[in-house]
């Protein structure tokens, strides 16, 4: 008999006995979940900012909103990295109104206060106008209460008391360290070209998708379609019972992080060659292919080149080491809305061919004008439609892989990653006895 | 036709190349796609540039859409798939080309310039409206003008509301 929960005031029922795993599809749609969201997650956990590479020189800037809040990521003239709060403090006017830039100040267009790039006050005009209770010494741009990195990866949080950002991280820390170890040097760069784009769904749908292999062969038919012309070989192993060519996994990296880990079919930049590529690809993929071997041994060599992941940063960072290197986070704009910010990461020391060919390979799939992106986008899109009738249906299953023991591996096609992060979800949200 | 008129279809004027332009046009919002794959070279390219870089070179930045005519044709195939779920059914498309100008004439090859307006409408949504300025390089091959690039660039500075980018821009 199919079993569906009753009589509970949670939005996520986890019943292991029962072997049943269910997500009340008001989570969707409730404005008032959505405001309480900010508060317990957002506001409680590390957000990502932005990559070291983006503010390489002193002076250097981007403005970004980050957890709903304006934010200048920054560099100041001495080289010390900021995350400031893009408010004047005189009357609240953003004091960098530019996307991006290399500056020596700040300067408020509304009454003319400037800061320096370390957020300290610079100039205040008809300052001799203030009584002597204004403590100019104090009217710096506020800056957000921590800021951290991890392999030049930056990330804020409104929490004070947060865990330091390598605890938070817990086993994600590892599969960035894949990452980044695809460069030399291990310096990876974001490459210029930003996706920005609106999805008119609920945020945490974003994070389901990004890591559900599960609907592949669906959703992105026509990209593996696309592949098989290539000369890609897309057909499940004979007899294997898997839906896609190799034998994934889903795994829990601790704290509401999860990823997936699958041996690539699907070629990569670093280093793996497959014939989208093309023939001329094939000798400079060789040589990348021994340059890996040979700083990081043959086995960690296989690890970085041979298998692709996408990484879920709870809440709401993705990295896909897929096809190219992604990355993506999002931020809701309302219950059934997010705005997606999106770039490519690539190793500092690619050759232009080589940056090209990654280039070309993320296209083949991700972004808004990829042969899989769109097609997220609009099943995402579906679902939210759908979630209108919650009140008449309204259970999500999540059960996938459910009946496997605590030894069996979680497939990448199951849903027991995809737990992880409801798991999380539930405990920031929920009050269980 | 008149070897004249033959001759004539086939140089840089500004009612040559608007035809070929309000042809395209037309094509596209027929969702006639292999008719409108006709009007390129065989060694074509298509690109969109991000909204945050639109002078960008494909091979340095990041754009929306860098086809070759390997990719482009694939993209063809994809677009009239029923399992192109982002345009099934079809958007229903009206270009607007408007403000032509051939910027440069170089023996049979021409850069020429066109202002869009692209209105995208689906069931249920209010329509977006893709607006910006098509860079093409037109080649004369035989008595027809071909396009053998062309590069649609987006005045939004980001694409937000407009989501995707996932029909013919
Ligand atoms: S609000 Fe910035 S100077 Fe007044
Ligand atoms: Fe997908």
């Amino acid at each position: 008999m199919n079993y569906l929960p009753s009589d509970t005031a949670f939005h996520v029922v986890d019943d292991k006995e029962k072997q049943a795993f269910f997500v009340n599809r008001e989570v969707f749609v409730s404005q008032d979940i959505h405001d309480r969201e900010q508060r317990r997650i957002f506001d409680r956990s590390w957000i990502y900012l932005g990559h070291a590479s983006e503010i390489k020189n002193p002076g250097d800037y981007h403005t970004r909103p980050v957890a709903g809040r304006p934010v200048i990521f920054c560099r100041d003239r001495q080289g010390e990295v900021h995350a400031l709060l893009n408010s004047c403090r005189h009357r609240g006017a953003s004091v960098c109104r530019e996307r991006n830039g290399n500056t020596r100040q700040f300067y408020c267009m509304y009454h003319g206060w400037t800061y320096n790039t370390d957020g300290s006050i610079k100039q205040i005009p008809g300052e001799e106008a203030y009584p002597p209770s204004f403590d100019r010494a104090q009217m710096g741009l506020t800056p957000v209460p921590r800021l951290e990195s991890y392999r030049d990866f930056y990330f804020v949080s409104f929490d004070r008391d947060i865990v330091d950002l390598k605890t938070y991280l817990a086993g994600a820390a590892d599969y960035i360290d894949l990452v980044v170890d695809q460069s030399p040097s291990g310096r990876m760069e974001i490459i210029s070209g930003v996706q920005e784009y609106d999805v008119k769904g609920n945020w945490k749908l974003m994070v389901e998708n990004s890591v559900d292999d599960y609907h592949l062969l669906a959703t992105h038919s026509t990209w593996l379609n696309y592949m098989r012309n290539s000369g890609v070989n897309i057909q499940p192993p004979k007899g294997s019972g898997l839906l896609l060519p190799t034998k994934g996994f889903g795994k829990d990296l601790g704290n509401g992080h999860l990823t997936t880990d699958n041996p690539n079919f699907r070629g990569r930049p670093v280093a793996k060659w497959i014939s989208v590529y093309g023939e001329e690809a094939k000798a400079d993929i060789d040589t990348m292919r021994a340059e890996l071997v040979k700083r990081l041994g043959e086995g960690r060599a296989a690890r970085v080149a041979d298998t692709n992941r996408n990484l879920s940063i709870f809440p709401n960072l993705i990295i896909n080491d897929g096809s190219a290197v992604t990355v993506r986070f999002f931020y809701p704009i309302g219950p059934d809305r997010m705005r997606v910010t999106a770039w490519a990461l690539g190793p500092v020391e690619e050759t232009e061919a080589q940056r090209a060919r990654r280039l070309y390979a993320f296209l083949t799939f991700y972004g808004p004008g990829g042969f899989a992106t769109p097609d997220d986008v609009a099943a995402l899109e579906a679902a939210q439609q759908g979630y209108q009738a919650y009140r008449e249906v309204p259970w999500n299953d999540m059960s996938r892989g459910m009946a496997k023991g605590p030894d069996e591996e979680q497939l990448h096609t199951d849903e027991g990653h995809l737990r992880v992060f409801w798991r999380k979800w539930s405990s920031m949200m929920e009050k269980r006895g | 036709m008149s070897e004249a008129q033959t001759t004539n279809r086939a140089e840089f004027t500004r009612d040559n190349v608007e035809d070929l332009f309000f042809l395209e046009a037309e094509l596209l919002d027929a969702w006639k796609l292999d008719e409108w794959l006709a009007l390129l070279t065989p060694d074509a390219t298509y690109y969109v540039p991000p909204n945050d870089s639109p002078n960008a070179d494909p091979r340095h930045a990041l754009f929306t859409i860098a086809d070759d005519m390997l990719r482009l044709k694939e993209r063809i195939i994809r677009l009239k798939d029923p399992n192109c779920h982002a345009e099934y059914p079809h958007s229903r498309t009206r270009r607007m080309v408007s403000n032509v100008r051939i910027k440069d004439i170089d023996g049979d090859r021409a850069t020429a310039t066109a202002n869009f307006l692209v209105y995208r409408h689906r069931r249920s949504e209010p329509p977006r409206v893709f607006a910006g300025h098509y860079i093409y390089k037109l080649k004369r091959v035989g008595a027809d003008l071909k396009i053998f690039e062309r590069r649609a660039v987006l005045d939004a500075e980001e694409l937000g509301a407009l989501g995707a980018v996932s029909f013919i821009l």
